[in-house]
């Protein structure tokens, strides 16, 4: 799988380090171009896709294709509180607490018609868009794609069952087929036995990013069960 | 029924998420809907469940006179004041 990234925003909260990302610009998260009475209704989860995919988001509308191994979960957990206690369901965390809210919200910020996908898929998550973004060029369905994905630290009652870091971060990029001479990734799966111990495991999405934004050679993107190959190849 | 007004709006504040708005920010007779506060109709939807929860009213979701009763704070107000158990 060969892939050219033109674009790639990343924001990490700012109270984490991350090897590799020291360098990486810390700033707070710009919903500025989001009217206040559309903004009044986002969670921190929210605010973290919108303004990556704002600031890949180029004059022409691109294909989404969003991932996220939790989605939003603080509002899914306020939701199943209010069932265990027998109060109404907010209305509006309810219908905001879908896998692909955040995509619908910003499609229609940005009157932007073009296909969007939504993906869970574990602590794959974001290999999985990656996947399906690639098949989507290969077969023509459109000529370039962004990919986000968007996951928060558990919340605390979730802790238990934490099999990596928990770092809210979200990543966008926008790929497109490597044409002759430019420079471009690839990725491979690979046979690897993890040993690293769940607690220093960085999510996938975050290791994807540092070989994003240090264009590292080779970086062996690994979770406690898969591992793949991802290569920088300058042109 | 000024005390009601105000609290009224204080749901309205708190409930939709109104951060920099006060109080005062609401006329009492000012539409809530569309042209007027600018609220929408999931607004609707999550005001009526703040004043059932509130006020302990019934509302009827297929009433005619429901989008009446939502007009303004003058016209809630009189709402809850005739239908409180």
């Amino acid at each position: 799988m060969k892939f050219v990234v033109d674009n790639f925003s990343v924001w990490i909260a700012p109270e984490q380090q991350i090897s590799g990302l020291e360098s990486l610009p810390r700033r707070e998260l710009n919903l500025s171009w989001v009217a206040p009475m559309q903004r009044r209704r986002l969670s921190q989860f929210m605010k973290m896709a919108l303004h990556c995919m704002h600031e890949i988001e180029g004059a022409q509308t691109q294909a989404i294709n969003f991932s996220s191994r939790h989605g939003d979960l603080f509002k899914t957990s306020g939701l199943l509180d209010a069932i265990c206690t027998d109060d109404a369901l907010s209305p509006t965390a309810f219908g905001l607490s879908v896998h692909n809210a955040a995509l619908g919200i910003f499609s229609i910020l940005n009157n932007n018609t073009a296909p969007m996908n939504a993906i869970a898929c574990g602590n794959d998550s974001i290999i999985s868009a990656l996947i399906d973004s690639y098949a989507r060029l290969r077969t023509q369905l459109c000529e370039q794609i962004m990919v986000c994905h968007a996951d928060r630290a558990l919340p605390s009652e979730y802790l238990c069952f934490a099999d990596e870091r928990q770092i809210d971060h979200c990543i966008a990029l926008s790929l497109q087929l490597a044409k002759a001479g430019e420079c471009y990734f690839s990725l491979e799966p690979i046979d690897l036995e993890p040993t690293t111990e769940p607690s220093e495991l960085l999510p996938i999405s975050i290791q994807f990013a540092i070989a994003l934004y240090n264009k590292t050679p080779e970086t062996i993107l690994f979770n406690n069960q898969r591992a793949w190959m991802l290569t920088y190849h300058a042109g | 029924m000024s005390e009601l007004k105000n609290k009224i709006k204080l749901l309205i504040i708190s409930s939709l998420d109104l951060e920099d708005m006060t109080i005062e920010d609401i006329e009492n007779d000012q539409p809530l809907f569309v042209d007027g506060l600018g609220l929408d109709s999931i607004d609707a939807l999550e005001l009526g469940l703040a004043i059932k929860k509130e006020f302990n009213v019934k509302i009827d979701a297929n009433s005619e006179q429901t989008k009446a009763h939502f007009a303004s704070v003058d016209a809630l107000a009189e709402f809850i004041e005739n239908n409180r158990s």
